[in-house]
């Protein structure tokens, strides 16, 4: 069985995928892994929007120049940041809310490398011409995108740092290995 | 695609991706402007291939930038490379044509 050590290993950004549409279980374990995530505050101040539409995956795609390939699913990760300011302050409206959002993320692109779907995740996109595009309620803002689709493509990136490259420093008692 | 509605709609599709592009760039990294821009040439070329309009020399640019583009995320040097290249590749066959 794989740990969680391979399966966050597996995860690549991945932009080429197959034609065939996410299932609707998959997709329901994609938004159960978003929503076991933690939140400052216990707040969740996020919701999710998935789009498996054709002509509206175009349409967002033409709006979001970092969306690459041919997903056929995306997932929109969206603030409502007056629940966030509410629950936990302007630190939470701020900061917190985007920090959940990627640990949502997170979670969302590991459980998808268990289903063998590929994902990436987007931030070069225009968040009112999203907003627009799915009649996003305020005061939600489309803050984050994962494209996804059953991987296909191979990941463009190969190379990730060492732990030795990693650490920064390690305070440790001296007689600890 | 044939109908001017279908036509139209093509051309909106790019007019988006580069005006959200142009938006986005004020904040992204140099090296995204250059990959919006190659990026464009290939929807261009795929518009025209729709419209009938490409020829095989585009379509050899087409799927060479769609197959070294993406070079942009990892290797700086390997796509200034890549974009010399398609730079010459397309003043040779400007070369060759009539204004
Ligand atoms: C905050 C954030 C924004 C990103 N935005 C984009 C994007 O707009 N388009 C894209 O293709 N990849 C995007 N990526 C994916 C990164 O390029 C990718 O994670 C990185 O190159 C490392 O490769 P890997 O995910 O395969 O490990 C983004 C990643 C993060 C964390």
């Amino acid at each position: 069985m794989a740990t969680i050590l391979d399966i966050m290993k597996k995860r690549r950004s991945i932009r080429s995928h197959s034609s065939q549409p996410i299932k609707k279980q998959d997709m329901e374990r994609l938004v159960e892994a978003a929503a076991w995530a933690p939140s400052a505050g216990n707040s969740y101040p996020w919701n999710i929007v998935i789009v498996q539409q054709k002509q509206l995956l175009r349409k967002i795609q033409a709006v979001s120049p970092g969306m690459l390939g041919n997903p056929t699913a995306l997932i929109i990760l969206c603030n409502d940041r007056e629940k966030a300011q509410a629950r936990v302050g302007s630190k939470g409206r701020e900061l917190f809310c985007f920090m959940d959002i990627a640990h949502a993320a997170q979670n969302i692109c590991l459980e998808a490398t268990e289903l063998g779907i590929g994902s990436c995740l987007i931030m070069s996109f225009n968040p009112d011409a999203v907003a627009e595009l799915i009649d996003l309620p305020e005061p939600y803002t489309a803050d984050y995108l994962i494209s996804l689709g059953y991987s296909k493509g191979q990941q463009v990136s190969t190379k990730k740092r060492t732990v030795k490259e990693t650490i920064l420093s390690w305070i440790k008692e001296k007689n600890d290995e | 695609m044939s109908s001017k509605e279908e036509i139209r709609s093509s051309w909106l599709e790019l007019f988006c991706f580069m005006s959200s592009s142009a938006r986005g760039l004020v904040g992204e990294p140099a090296l995204y402007g250059p990959f919006r821009l190659v990026d464009s040439l290939e929807k261009i070329i795929v518009i025209l291939e729709n419209l009938g309009m490409a020829d095989e020399f585009m379509e050899k640019e087409k799927a060479k930038i769609a197959e070294k583009k993406l070079i942009a995320i990892t290797d700086r040097d390997a796509f200034i490379d890549f974009l010399d290249e398609i730079v010459i590749d397309f003043t040779k066959e400007l070369k060759k044509a009539q204004l």
